[in-house]
């Protein structure tokens, strides 16, 4: 009967879910019609360069990099949040905030940081270390994943929160430690983990910026070139192609494969003291030398206060669009698909693979689509010539992210709480603000969190359709980066990062106070 | 308290959309792709001095993401902007044959050459900058002085230039093949790979890379390499094949746009950017662009353009061959 009541799939929600649809997939339907109207020669020529042996070698180096990204992110990530989460009220330090800095930056100013410290003239090479060549696919999933292993950090750090201790209690009575690791904690983490790389996989998939800093040709150059060399719209659409499926083929196998999230009340970590000591140790550590490096380098180059202020001078107008835009348009996601996952809490597959394509088509040919359908007279271009189209494109493409973090969110959630509720005669609205809000609102900030860093580095999609007066720092950073990276250009990417770190540590402020129980506080703590 | 912050929002929001953004009555709409740096004082001096507000889009040739000649094509239906102030010359061309730009001729023209003005005064040029090598002067003893000396085997791995499918330095290329035709100007872009010259991401970056040290030269725009000059790194520049093939002159190129939403502050904020004191005022700025007018006097820094040996193809048989040279080019490079 419980079941019966979660998927349930109300006209509302259907209601919910057609408009979802419509949002994201109109935009790519219509940077695809025009292929149909498309002259023979022109489809010809585009089906000989999608099967050219130059392309599939650009794809495979893209996705070879893609992988060395997950790798090197993981590698990274994982033992961090595993740190994390043994240590004892992490969650109220500046640790955290510190390890999750490099997602604060745009990856294309955190990769112009790394070029000063790893660089063959950079700080590394003057102190007589020789270092292997960053020019090329390894120093590009070097430089990225340094700039995204906060994702599967966190993932790792906020599954293992999610995660009773009671059973690694259990099994450390029958086997040692590693042996509890290995094969109790590990499995466990494995959705996490797998969630994390194929997040980090899709986000160097598409990654423009930093090969190109790092003279990487890889497949996006392909799209970017036919928009920007050829004016031929139609090719970089069908370039797309291999992208949207490379994708879809990967989410598809890892959502088949991926084990499904244990439901667990949540306890507080427990470690012996010399093993916090080195964890704390060896996080602060990192976290110094993989914040430290570059901040300095950004530092270096900005010099006196005085540019830091000049910056601000100028660019104080793209921060508040930036910050105004995030934080709208995180809300507004969570809003279109929080309903959604709570009351069916499956993942659609058809939902599912329509936002992916939506993101996977990349951000220019998403940005074409958008232009095509929203540029028009009335109330769709009322919207266009404002900043609601920000949200519109920013909605449209990682709407498929926020659909993946809220199921995460829900499946966390005791599913027979809400009924009981139900049973107990709660209206809809009363069952979500007094018992399911409460019970996910630390995850849902979370989520809410992850998003809002996403759409402060948006830059391929709203580069075609920023409305005057509305343009985001990223964009301005990256048009800045034309004249090299200047003082302004770290002033304003270190200002960016203060001004995401002074929302999202107050909104932590915020939620930790007035705190109700979760079934992540310590009701349970006495057991041991 | 989240209901208070949900409602604050969705006030904001609904706010943002009744008050703020589209097109306001004496306000003229420009796509840019000059650098902000130049081209925003100039705007906002037109405003101040007749009033018309400027709704300015910015982009730049580093950008290359998709950018504002994409944008224009895609607006095509309902375009939304009034004028395309380019920093170059082929793609505004390519403009034109798409049937985004509409004619205009401005009286500030007559004062512009022919062959940087379009016949049926569908863009008009002003404000060049030349296609230079700039040098290390720590690196480098005896000068290159023309682009033959990229593909010199002692220079094996010594030169930048930029990924010529974007900004002018696939201008440069489509050049090239109109200058040389297809098969000679491939053969000098494959003994280019096979002398290891780093194409990178921009121009900018072949500044920075030339001004570190990390390579001895390469090919970037005066302004670039002013800028290096400026800034005190250890470089030169010249203008390359003075004796043979001449060097590149790329205008800015200003146009019209068909149908755009303010065709009257448009036509102004034209005459505007071609009037001769906009011509002066990007002469002696850090970019250095060299007046078309012959009535403007230029600093001594910058190049006379009276007294440049240029390259003999017109603008539009470059244009021709911007899509052969970018996807023949990209074939090559990309891989």
């Amino acid at each position: 009967m419980t079941e019966g009541l979660h998927q349930r799939f109300t006209w509302p929600m259907c209601g919910l879910a057609a408009m979802l649809l419509l949002l994201c997939l109109s935009p790519v339907v219509a940077a695809v019609l025009p292929l149909l109207g498309a002259p023979a020669e022109s489809i010809t020529e585009a089906l000989t360069l999608l099967s050219s042996t130059r392309l599939w070698g650009l794809w495979l180096k893209s996705c070879a990099i893609a992988v060395g990204t997950v790798g090197v992110a993981l590698v990274l990530g994982a033992p961090l949040g595993y740190c994390l989460h043994i240590l004892t009220g992490a969650r109220r330090t500046l640790l955290p905030a510190l390890l999750s800095a490099p997602l604060f930056l745009p990856p294309h100013v955190m990769a112009v940081a790394w070029i000063d410290v790893l660089g063959p003239h950079g700080l590394v090479a003057s102190w007589g270390i020789p270092l292997p060549a960053l020019y090329t696919p390894m120093g590009v999933a070097l430089v990225q994943a340094l700039s995204w292993y906060p994702i599967p950090l966190f993932a790792v750090w906020l599954h293992l929160r999610q995660q009773d201790p009671r059973i690694a209690d259990a099994a450390k009575t029958l086997a040692p430690g590693p042996f509890v690791f290995w094969h109790v904690t590990a499995p466990l983490l494995r959705p996490a983990l797998l969630t994390g790389a194929l997040i980090v996989f899709l986000l160097s998939l598409l990654n423009f910026s930093v090969p190109s800093l790092l003279q990487v040709p890889v497949f996006t150059v392909e799209i970017f070139s036919s928009f920007n060399s050829l004016l031929d719209q139609r090719q970089a659409v069908l370039l797309a192609a291999p992208l949207v499926a490379t994708g879809l083929l990967l989410g598809t196998l890892l959502f088949r494969f991926a084990p499904r999230i244990v439901q667990q009340p949540i306890q507080s970590p427990r470690a012996t003291p010399r093993t916090r000591t080195i964890a704390r140790r060896y996080a602060v550590a990192v976290s110094v030398l993989l914040l430290g490096l570059p901040a300095a380098a950004l530092l270096f180059r900005i010099g006196t206060p005085h540019a830091l202020w000049g910056a601000w001078q100028t660019g104080a107008h793209e921060i508040g669009t930036s910050l105004l835009l995030s934080g709208v348009g995180a809300t507004l996601l969570l809003l279109l698909t929080l309903p959604l996952a709570l009351q069916t809490r499956r993942r659609h597959p058809v939902l599912l693979t329509s936002l992916a394509i939506a993101y996977l088509v990349s951000g220019p040919v998403l940005g074409v689509g958008l232009i095509a359908c929203w540029n028009h007279g009335g109330v769709p271009g009322y919207l266009y010539d404002r900043f609601p189209i920000l949200l519109i494109a920013t909605t449209s493409r990682y709407a498929f992210f926020s659909w993946l973090g809220v199921l995460l969110v829900v499946r966390w959630l005791p599913k027979e709480i809400p009924d009981a509720a139900r049973c107990f005669g709660a209206t809809p609205g009363q069952v979500f603000w007094r018992v399911t809000f409460p019970l996910i609102r630390r995850p849902l900030l979370a989520l809410w969190m992850g998003l809002f860093l996403l759409l402060m580095g948006e830059l391929e999609c709203i580069v075609l359709i920023a409305p005057p007066g509305w343009v985001p720092v990223s964009l301005r950073i990256y048009t800045l980066m034309h004249y090299g990276p200047t003082a302004m250009v770290s002033a304003l990417a270190l200002l960016q990062g203060l001004a995401s770190l002074l929302v999202l540590g107050g909104l932590s402020q915020l939620f930790s106070q007035n705190r109700v129980y979760t079934p992540g506080e310590s009701r349970y703590h006495s057991y041991s | 308290m989240l209901r208070v912050v949900g409602l604050a929002i969705g006030i904001a929001m609904l706010g943002m959309m009744v008050s703020c953004g589209g097109s306001k009555q004496d306000s003229v709409v420009v796509y840019t792709a000059l650098d902000e740096i130049y081209s925003r004082p100039i705007l906002d001096a037109f405003t101040a001095e007749t009033g018309i507000s400027v709704q300015a889009v910015y982009d730049t040739e580093a950008a290359k993401t998709t950018g504002l000649v994409t944008r224009l094509i895609s607006e095509r239906g309902r375009p939304r902007c009034d004028v395309f102030w380019n920093n170059e010359v082929a793609q505004t061309i390519l403009l034109q044959e798409r049937g985004v730009l509409a004619p205009f001729k401005p009286a500030a023209s007559d004062a512009i050459p022919a062959t940087f003005k379009d016949p049926e005064f569908y863009w008009t040029g002003f404000a060049a900058r030349a296609r230079v090598i700039i040098y290390n002067t720590d690196r480098v003893i005896e000068p290159p002085t023309s682009i033959q000396d990229f593909i010199r085997p002692e220079h094996k791995g010594q030169c930048a230039i930029a990924l010529p499918l974007f900004g002018t330095t696939a201008t440069h290329a489509a050049a090239l093949f109109a200058a040389w035709g297809e098969a000679d100007a491939m053969a000098f872009f494959q003994k280019l790979v096979d002398n290891e010259v780093a194409f990178v991401a921009g121009n900018g970056v072949v500044r920075d890379a030339v001004a570190r040290g990390e390579y001895a030269f390469g090919l970037t725009d005066t302004d670039d390499a002013n800028g290096a000059v400026v800034d005190g790194f250890p470089v030169r520049w010249l203008l390359p094949d003075q004796d043979g093939l001449g060097t590149l002159l790329i205008p800015n190129t200003v146009a019209l746009i068909k149908d755009g939403p303010n065709p009257t502050a448009a036509e102004r904020l034209i005459e505007y950017l071609l009037s001769p004191e906009v011509e002066k005022r990007l002469s002696e700025s850090r970019s250095i662009q060299i007046p078309l007018n012959p009535s403007v006097s230029a600093p001594e820094s910058v190049p006379d353009n009276a007294t440049i040996h240029t390259m003999t193809p017109s603008f539009s048989e470059m244009a021709a061959q911007m899509e052969e040279s970018a996807t023949q080019l990209r074939a090559l490079l990309v891989r």
